[in-house]
């Protein structure tokens, strides 16, 4: 018995306390906890590297719709909602632990967002994360497991850009009035690139080297609205939609890749 | 104590690997069992199980059958393996001692497509819409990787991806021998080139993949505003019993609703989601709801379908709307 309990990691023990606690006081699950509700072996890891020293808190109310299942690896939708009742957001981190691009995206606000979704590209079955910075320096995290059936969405072959069609930077977009998960505007829009991880190898035994949008900016009568860090675990092609309960007219994207390439959609009238 | 328990589990783990892989008991479960079901006089069907493509069942979800005249036979569809093909002739020939004449391949998914080859050896004319031709020779590869990677190499052991011996484009009479079997082309519904079976003498209708019967229907090569007019079409025709493509059979003047509504459903609730701009994650993850959540295997088949069409349909939004280099 002795032998058996040298050999649990600190995690696993974690994991058995965090079970533990959620069967002694039910009612934690639903609010904010301190302990991973996935129980992940490398949650501490990712966030000393990606959150740094800010406390960090887990909110269910931060809520991440995943399919239930996931065949096509190369291309997972997620959404992420994050409730006006949180208050002043400055930042979302959305993280996918096993994958070996981690950090799928990194988003500034400067103007409030209720939603989030996007496309991305998930290596394995993983623990998907939303964290969410707040103004006090506060982060807190929304969890959900991803299922995938058919890994290999960063290294296996797949998933091309359509570019023979559209060329690489194109930016299209749409605009739905009350579109929103708050009735409130949701801007729509994807672009048109290979978003290559760096990591796969053609049947030939060539590697095809990492080639991705790195940053994305939205803009509009007001100012800048949005700033995206982002990496070659979002699609290729990718689709973004975004809530923004204050949206102006003269919208425009604007984006960079990791060639230094610069794009931008110009002003873009307002849609019907 | 505990290193002595392991020692035994894998010693236990060790022992019936080895069986399960190096004996006969593996021989045993990688076979079908096809047992053929006359539903008329001459008119045989190898009914599929109503599941998704699995280990277990080694993608025998599908229905295939054949048709015995005076002098010949003719096949419906060839199956998804080569194990399968095999018995499925196996199973025909203890049957009739009559030669396999023809098969016609209703299209060119892998679970109606992927027996071609076994077919082929045994010297029998293989029937295929030449759109349908085109695509398994296009896409049979990746589609037979997709399969492999569902059932498992025991099944698909020996298999090829390998095209049809002859094309039919057009509405065709073959006769087995005082026995005449008409071909039907119906394009760009199900998929671009679905061919129908109907067998003048019993009335009995192989519908291929145009009709799904209590199980969701799978869309990736589509056109749901074609198919439908297919199906009416079909539901005009004469015939006393059809045999879908998977499912059980329908009998006379049943309508072909359980296609009908489900493709509607699949239609309107892409379409509505796209133009309200609801995202597919958000789609994916809200209630199928009744009578469609009783389909077998609509939980994957939805997801399927919802990621194929928000694909077409977000295209079509995005090339009508404001876009610039």
């Amino acid at each position: 018995m002795a032998k058996l309990s040298v050999t649990l990691q600190p995690s696993a023990i974690a994991a058995f306390f965090a079970l533990f606690t959620l069967v002694l006081f039910p009612h934690l699950g639903n609010a904010a906890q301190t302990l991973d509700p996935l129980a992940s072996t490398n949650w501490l890891d990712l966030q000393e590297e990606y959150l740094g020293e800010g406390p960090v808190e887990f909110n269910s109310s931060i809520t991440l719709l995943l399919p239930p299942e996931i065949e096509n690896s190369h291309e997972v939708p997620l959404t992420v909602v994050i409730p006006r009742t949180l208050g002043d957001v400055q930042e979302v981190v959305i993280l996918a632990e096993n994958n070996p691009i981690q950090q799928v995206l990194r988003l500034h606000l400067h103007r409030p967002v209720h939603s989030l979704s996007l496309t991305m590209r998930l290596e394995t079955s993983t623990p998907v994360r939303a964290a969410v910075l707040l103004a006090d320096g506060k982060w807190l995290v929304g969890s959900q497991l991803a299922h995938v059936l058919s890994p290999g969405g960063c290294s296996a072959p797949g998933g091309n850009s359509g570019g023979e069609v559209a060329q690489v930077g194109e930016i299209a977009f749409k605009q739905f009035e009350n579109g929103g998960i708050y009735k409130n505007d949701r801007l729509k829009f994807r672009i048109t690139h290979p978003m290559d991880t760096g990591l796969v190898t053609k049947a030939n035994g060539e590697s095809v080297p990492a080639y991705y949008i790195d940053r994305i900016s939205i803009h509009d009568g007001s100012g800048l609205l949005l700033e995206f860090d982002t990496q070659a675990a979002m699609s290729a092609d990718p689709v973004v939609t975004i809530d923004v309960p204050e949206l102006q007219q003269n919208i425009r994207v604007m984006a960079s890749d990791s060639k230094g390439l610069e794009f931008d959609s110009g002003e873009l009238p307002t849609a019907q | 104590m505990i290193y002595c328990k392991s020692l035994i589990f894998f010693f236990v783990a060790t022992v019936l690997f080895g069986l399960s892989h190096f004996s006969g008991v593996e021989a045993e479960t990688t076979r079908y069992k096809l047992e053929p079901d006359m539903i008329a006089s001459g008119v045989f069907v190898f009914w599929g199980k109503q599941e998704s493509f699995s280990r277990e069942n080694g993608a025998n979800i599908v229905n295939t059958g054949f048709i015995v005249g005076r002098d010949a036979i003719l096949a419906i569809d060839t199956g998804p393996t080569r194990l399968y093909a095999e018995e499925m002739i196996e199973a025909i020939k203890a049957v009739s001692p009559l030669p396999i004449r023809h098969a016609v391949v209703t299209h060119h998914h892998g679970d109606h497509a992927f027996g071609i080859q076994t077919f082929k050896k045994n010297n029998i004319n293989i029937l295929m819409h030449p759109k349908a031709k085109n695509l398994l020779a296009e896409e049979g590869a990746v589609l037979f990787g997709y399969l492999e990677n569902l059932i498992g190499l025991d099944w698909t052991t020996g298999t090829e991806v390998d095209l049809p011996t002859s094309l039919l484009e057009k509405e065709r009479m073959i006769d087995l021998g005082q026995r005449p079997v008409l071909i039907i082309p119906y394009e760009g519904g199900h998929t671009p080139g679905d061919l129908v079976i109907y067998d003048i003498t019993s009335k009995t209708l192989f519908a291929g993949d145009l009709v799904f019967n209590g199980r969701a229907a799978t869309i990736p090569h589509a056109d749901i505003s074609t198919w439908l007019d297919h199906l009416d079409t079909l539901e005009k025709q004469d015939w006393e019993s059809l045999i879908p493509g998977h499912g059980p059979l329908l009998s006379k003047n049943q309508a072909l609703d359980s296609t009908r509504t489900y493709l509607a459903f699949l239609r309107e609730t892409a379409g509505a989601a796209i133009s309200r701009g609801t995202t597919l994650a958000e789609i994916m993850t809200t209630v199928i709801p009744s009578p469609f959540d009783q389909l077998a295997t609509v939980n994957s088949e939805f997801l399927r379908a919802m990621t194929t069409l928000f694909r077409q349909l977000e295209d079509e939004q995005f090339k009508s709307s404001p876009s610039t280099k």
